[in-house]
């Protein structure tokens, strides 16, 4: 009997400040022929997202957040990473003006939509080989063109944080583009959690994080009458989980 | 994809080569329960074996492992040992820790007699989870009996939670070794065992008897 694990969607907040990060561990490997204590590294590993809110005031039309101060008993949530320099800019960042805005949908009249903004898009691009779970690459995907058919140039680099449909977020640990630009190899950190399919898999430029709150005790924080309800919590750190 | 141990002999390199010598080499147990087999390896996340077997990491993410396995000696200096491996059942969400400990209780019976083996697993740089080395054969140990226990621990957030553990003992191959063997010398007892090796009549014990209470004199 298998269990299913329901996955809530992280309420859409502001944020302050936000990191992913795989750092992994090590264990105590023994002395080098130098004399020195060197760590042997853990193979595997696990992802972290930690975020921290910034002051919410919008508590009285919708208490989100005392609903997610209340879900740190190993809920699981699918987080979209807000527009960090970790997230490839290929739309522009509500953080700083930093972004390809070429490559935003415009009206055919070339003009901004009724909102202001060029269309947004979840930029999504083609897996081509099938990796096996549990390998960290390579990965070969097809770079991406524009709407008006200007190619995406060399925009995702090692740093950047993506995912794959329906998984959880990797960190780019290496990329080899071909000459060209069109296409690329990359290598993950953590290794692949699922298997992908050449068929249908597709890696997306702007990732989710699928994981549990684990700092319930920190990330606690009480409304106050001072504040007018206004509500600064924690900071919140989230653990991967394979769902 | 070559041979563990021809890998390891090429990180230990040359005696005269000062380079550092850097191992990632992990342990993997395979129990074989009667029904169920379960594989587990000591590290974080799901292990694929060149064999296709999947091997399930038992350290979470905060870097605890929850299977104590002990060290292991060398069966040959004559204590025959007895190994205890201690599980201390997770908690996660949708499930009950209590529930799959009755559940193991029930199914005690899947423990005696069976076999764990432990293997040791090679990673090279860049290969992730999936190793190309073939895991190598390292030690062989017999379950013999699971103890069960539980207790209350205070939690991560100060709260009191009620730990379940399994413990299964198991010895290696030299068990039993110092037991005097049982048997005795007699004409039908060897006639009997001569039948069973296919040699139709074996008269060499029919004097046995008269030798009773007999005493020789050596001049």
């Amino acid at each position: 009997m298998a269990i299913t694990i329901e996955v809530l969607d992280f309420p859409n907040l502001p944020i302050r400040s936000q990191l992913y990060y795989a750092g992994g561990s090590t264990y105590d490997g023994g002395f080098s022929t130098g004399g020195v204590r060197i760590g042997s590294p853990e193979p595997g590993g696990r992802s972290f997202l930690e975020i921290q809110l910034s002051l919410q005031v919008n508590e009285w039309n919708d208490p989100l957040v005392s609903w997610l101060m209340s879900k740190t008993n190993g809920d699981v949530f699918r987080v979209r990473l807000t527009n960090t320099p970790q997230v490839c800019p290929i739309v522009k960042s509500p953080w700083h003006n930093k972004g390809f805005a070429g490559f935003n949908l415009p009206w055919d009249n070339d003009q901004n939509w009724d909102n202001n903004e060029p269309w947004d898009d979840d930029y999504v691009l083609d897996v081509t080989n099938s990796p096996l779970a549990g390998t960290t690459g390579p990965i070969h995907v097809l770079n991406g063109t524009t709407s008006e058919g200007a190619p995406f140039g060399q925009v995702l680099k090692i740093g950047h944080v993506i995912s794959f449909d329906g998984d959880t977020a990797y960190m780019v640990d290496k990329i080899q583009y071909n000459d060209a630009g069109t296409e690329f190899d990359i290598w993950v950190n953590p290794p692949l959690r699922r298997s992908l399919s050449a068929d249908s898999a597709f890696l997306l430029l702007q990732p989710f994080f699928v994981g549990n709150i684990t700092n319930g005790e920190e990330f606690r924080a009480a409304y106050e009458a001072s504040n007018a309800g206004y509500i600064q919590p924690g900071r919140i750190l989230l653990s991967e989980v394979i769902v | 994809m070559a041979d563990f141990w021809t890998e390891i002999d090429d990180i230990f390199s040359t005696p005269d080569d000062n380079t550092d010598i850097r191992a990632m080499v992990r342990r993997a147990w395979f129990f074989d329960f009667q029904g169920y087999p379960v594989r587990l390896w000591q590290g974080q996340g799901k292990l694929y074996g060149t064999d296709g077997s999947e091997w399930l990491g038992t350290v979470d993410a905060q870097g605890r492992d929850v299977h104590t396995v002990p060290r292991l000696n060398d069966g040959r200096d004559g204590s025959s040992a007895t190994y205890s491996f201690t599980l201390s059942i997770p908690t996660y969400p949708g499930t009950s820790p209590l529930e799959l400990y009755n559940a193991m209780k029930a199914e005690q019976y899947r423990v005696a007699g069976r076999d764990i083996i432990a293997y040791l697993a090679l990673f090279k740089v860049g290969e992730g989870l999936r190793p190309s080395t073939p895991m190598v054969y390292y030690k062989q140990l017999t379950m013999i009996a699971p103890k069960f226990s539980e207790k209350i621990v205070l939690g991560s957030s100060n709260q009191m939670i009620k730990q379940y553990s399994v413990t299964i003992s198991a010895k290696d191959g030299n068990i039993g070794r110092s037991n005097v063997p049982g048997g005795t010398y007699a004409d039908s007892v060897q006639k009997e065992r001569a039948r069973q090796k296919g040699v139709a009549l074996d008269r060499g014990c029919e004097f046995l008897a008269r030798l009773a209470n007999r005493t020789y004199q050596l001049p």
